[in-house]
């Protein structure tokens, strides 16, 4: 190819071709510190946002650090009528309630709710439970149809045996395609009339009923299950039975002491108010 | 005033759907070059991809990355086992397309190719397993691969997307010479 060429002629080829690269190389470079600033400014805008949101979750809901509950939940006591669980709160500053948004097919809250039932027995007319809904329909396929089973069975009066069953046999229902024959087998076990439960399950009240817990329970910041709030304050939850026992005897002291409820705008007020109330959605 | 989650998502899934008309595109050039190698418009189209293919790498899986990222950090939709090894192979690319950038590197198709293809044959069986839930099986007790979180336009789920950036850093691969 060369052999025509003197020295010289080949030293210049040579620098043509150098500067000819470094033009392309220049045109290049251009381009991918475009893509480079491009790419962390991106990257800098998403730290920032996460940071944001993180910031966000962990503010106290209100200015007093207490949680606004207009929706009825589901009230547990031990030691008297579920209506005087109802009722319990308002006449007696010596009682602690304790709500707990929950989603059926969440297997931590599966594993949370024999504990709560012995505390429920470890403390008989003093701690009542509100059982709320917050189904995670995102990663719980099935969790929005228990859900509903639940509420319609609740229409009958068997809401916590069914829940309970539901816990139980949360392996064989969680990942089927469709557990309606398994909801029903439950529910004629926990024995309420299956012509009225199938009836009930259409019912659109339940639907808006379920979708208004989880939506008071986004507005208290619940992002995940179970969570819980004593007394209208959100508590991390215990590891153990026995700190959750010595959060509530904490708790019941305090009470006792102050001769007054700290809190007395919740959520003694949430099981009296009229659940049309909604929380303003902002 | 329409949510954060439907702006996000119909952002991310408007981004998707003009990934893949551009997925196209670039098949057709593809092709045109090789039938058609005189033809300058494609040349020239062909040699601007070519000479920056890391670039556009690095923009495409830096976009599928942050994408990611925000749906379940800021939208909360936890990542199923599946999403999670997609990821693994999606935010190398990323990491490796910055530093040869910057290091004038060129020689990183090798990488990019193998890294993108088994994330792409990861998303296409996460894509049949939403899609048909019952003949592929995957359990999460956390969170359900077939679980679909969202479907814009019908079909644009978030393997969808992800399939979606890999086959387009599939095909700029394709077009990258390497000096």
């Amino acid at each position: 190819m060369s052999e025509g060429l003197t020295k010289k002629q080949m030293k210049d080829l040579r620098k043509l071709e150098k500067m000819q690269s470094k033009n392309l190389e220049q045109k290049n470079s251009n381009m991918k510190w475009i893509a480079i600033a491009i790419v962390s400014a991106l990257f800098l805008a998403m730290f920032i946002a996460i940071i944001a949101v993180a910031k966000n979750k962990n503010k106290p809901v209100t200015s007093d650090g207490s949680a606004k509950f207009a929706q009825n939940g589901h009230d547990k006591m031990i030691g008297v009528t579920s209506t005087e669980a109802t009722n319990s709160a308002k006449d007696s500053k010596q009682t602690l309630t304790l709500v707990e948004y929950a989603d059926l097919q969440c297997p931590a809250c599966r594993s949370y709710s024999p504990i709560v039932n012995q505390l429920l027995e470890a403390f008989p007319g003093q701690l009542k439970l509100t059982f709320k809904n917050f189904p995670l329909t995102n990663i719980h396929p099935n969790a929005m149809d228990a859900a509903i089973a639940a509420e319609a069975v609740n229409k009958q009066g068997k809401f916590f045996e069914y829940i309970d069953l539901l816990y139980e046999k949360q392996g064989e229902w969680a990942a089927l395609p469709n557990p309606d024959d398994k909801f029903a087998s439950y529910a004629k076990e926990v024995g309420v009339d299956t012509a009225k439960f199938t009836e009930d399950l259409k019912d659109p009240e339940i639907k808006k009923l379920i979708d208004d817990h989880r939506n008071e329970g986004i507005e208290n910041g619940v992002s995940g299950t179970p969570t819980f709030f004593l007394n209208g304050e959100r508590i991390n939850t215990p590891p153990s039975i026995e700190e959750f026992k010595k959060l509530i005897v904490d708790t019941l002291s305090k009470n006792n002491n102050s001769g007054k409820l700290k809190s007395t705008q919740s959520p003694q007020n949430a099981v009296t108010t009229a659940p049309d109330q909604l929380p303003l959605q902002q | 005033m329409p949510s954060l989650n439907s702006t996000v998502i119909n952002f991310l899934s408007t981004i998707t759907l003009l990934g893949q008309i551009l997925a196209s595109g670039l098949i057709i050039i593809l092709i045109l070059n090789k039938t058609d190698p005189k033809n300058k418009v494609i040349k020239k189209v062909f040699n601007i991809i070519s000479e920056n293919y890391i670039s556009f790498i690095l923009i495409i899986s830096a976009i599928a990355t942050i994408g990611s990222l925000t749906l379940s950090e800021i939208l909360n939709f936890s990542p199923c086992k599946l999403c999670w090894y997609q990821r693994i192979f999606m935010y190398p690319i990323a990491v490796i397309s910055f530093i040869a950038l910057i290091f004038n590197e060129s020689r990183i198709k090798k990488y990019i190719l193998s890294l993108s293809i088994i994330g792409l044959l990861i998303a296409g069986y996460h894509i049949l397993l939403q899609f048909l839930p019952n003949i592929f099986e995957c359990s999460d007790e956390v969170a359900k691969c077939s679980a679909v979180q969202f479907a814009s336009y019908g079909y644009i789920t978030i393997p969808v997307m992800a399939f979606t950036a890999f086959l387009l850093i599939i095909l700029v691969s394709l077009f990258g010479r390497e000096k």
